[in-house]
């Protein structure tokens, strides 16, 4: 379902503001220009937190 | 994709470019440390006061601070002090995670509850106190914060306090007082708060100034903080929340933003400060508490007024 988007395509197409999340892919930090790939493990981790 | 610098993975992209999370991580500490350099935030000889929550951005300004003052062998002191509201299912977590870091680093942690000092928590006053109105608790919050912050860093000796505004709160803060034309308010912000010194006020400073959130965010996972990364419950509430959503889509859309209203506002700053000197009102000190007040009773003993009388 991932093969042929980027991150920050698939974030559009989620409805997630790029600027709220760091994408997280196989335990490592990547940018929304990467292109993604079916068997990738993904994770979006909130940046807005504390108060 | 690539780091500018190297040919590692990017983590993060920049409006200049991409960076690795070795290239990032001296990126962020260089701006925080231009950022303390350019506005003055720590002097040669200081007692630091750092206001921390246990969240990214107090964990991050304190590990920073202390780091300022290591390379550069300053005779200057810091500790930590946290205020415990009392929120349920969150504070009690965040604290947690600070002692660990506070343990962690050597830094002195003091702990200040409002339960303690006014007799009840946050979860307890604010149905009293906005009962009959909308209001969230975020008013309540921010006036007992703000008083035992102060308070209790000038009580334990602090000829500053260091606090964790990043970029994003300062521009939400900016156009908040912008749409509500509230441009007293505004004098008061910048990267070191208010508008003139006071003996009963220490002066809050922001190393973090300069710093998106997001790029905030990033450089406490990659530094491994253990930050337990909830919002506060309270935080989706209000204005300040439309505002911050707004300016996240913008940014979306046209890269730099959020930085552009931070210059465009340091530009209008002293221009901002200095109206703001010729109207203020004398500060004179509560009559209850003795704390500084605008009136004759400050804000923070007015809700305790309040809760007294059920």
């Amino acid at each position: 379902m991932f093969a042929g988007k980027t991150a920050g395509e698939l974030l559009r197409e989620i409805k997630v503001n790029v600027e709220t999340v760091l994408v997280v892919r196989n335990n490592e930090v990547i940018t929304e220009d990467v292109l993604l790939e079916d068997k990738d493990i993904l994770e979006l981790l909130s940046v807005v937190s504390g108060g | 994709m690539k780091c500018q610098m190297c040919e590692k993975q990017a983590v993060m992209k920049l409006q200049h470019g991409d960076l690795c999370k070795t290239h990032f991580i001296d990126y962020f500490e260089e701006k925080v440390f231009k950022t303390i350099k350019k506005y003055q935030l720590v002097g040669r000889q200081e007692v630091l006061c750092v206001a921390a929550s246990g969240g990214k951005d107090s964990l991050t300004v304190l590990y920073l601070t202390k780091k300022y003052i290591e390379k550069n062998q300053l005779n200057v002191s810091l500790f930590a002090l946290a205020i415990d509201e009392g929120i349920a299912n969150y504070r009690a977590k965040t604290l947690e995670d600070l002692k660990q870091f506070c343990d962690e680093y050597n830094i002195v942690l003091h702990v200040v509850s409002t339960k303690e000092e006014f007799g009840a928590t946050l979860d307890e006053a604010y149905p009293i106190v906005n009962r009959g109105t909308k209001k969230k608790p975020c008013n309540v919050c921010g006036v007992w914060r703000r008083y035992l912050l102060n308070k209790h860093a000038r009580r334990l000796g602090a000829t500053k306090v260091i606090t964790g505004h990043n970029l994003d709160d300062e521009a939400q803060a900016i156009m908040m007082n912008m749409f509500k034309a509230n441009t007293d308010l505004a004098a008061h912000l910048g990267p070191v708060s208010g508008v003139y010194e006071h003996g009963l006020f220490v002066q809050r400073v922001k190393p973090l100034y300069m710093c998106l959130e997001k790029e905030t965010r990033l450089y406490a996972l990659l530094k491994g903080f253990q930050v337990e990364f909830t919002e506060c419950p309270y935080s989706n509430e209000g204005f300040r929340s439309q505002i911050q959503d707004m300016l996240n889509d913008f940014e979306a859309k046209y890269r730099g933003t959020k930085q552009g209203i931070i210059n465009s506002f340091l530009a209008m700053l002293p221009l901002l400060k200095e109206k703001a000197k010729q109207q203020e009102e004398e500060i004179q000190q509560c009559v209850k508490c003795g704390e500084p007040a605008h009136q004759e009773v400050c804000n923070a003993c007015k809700i305790v007024e309040v809760l007294a009388h059920g």
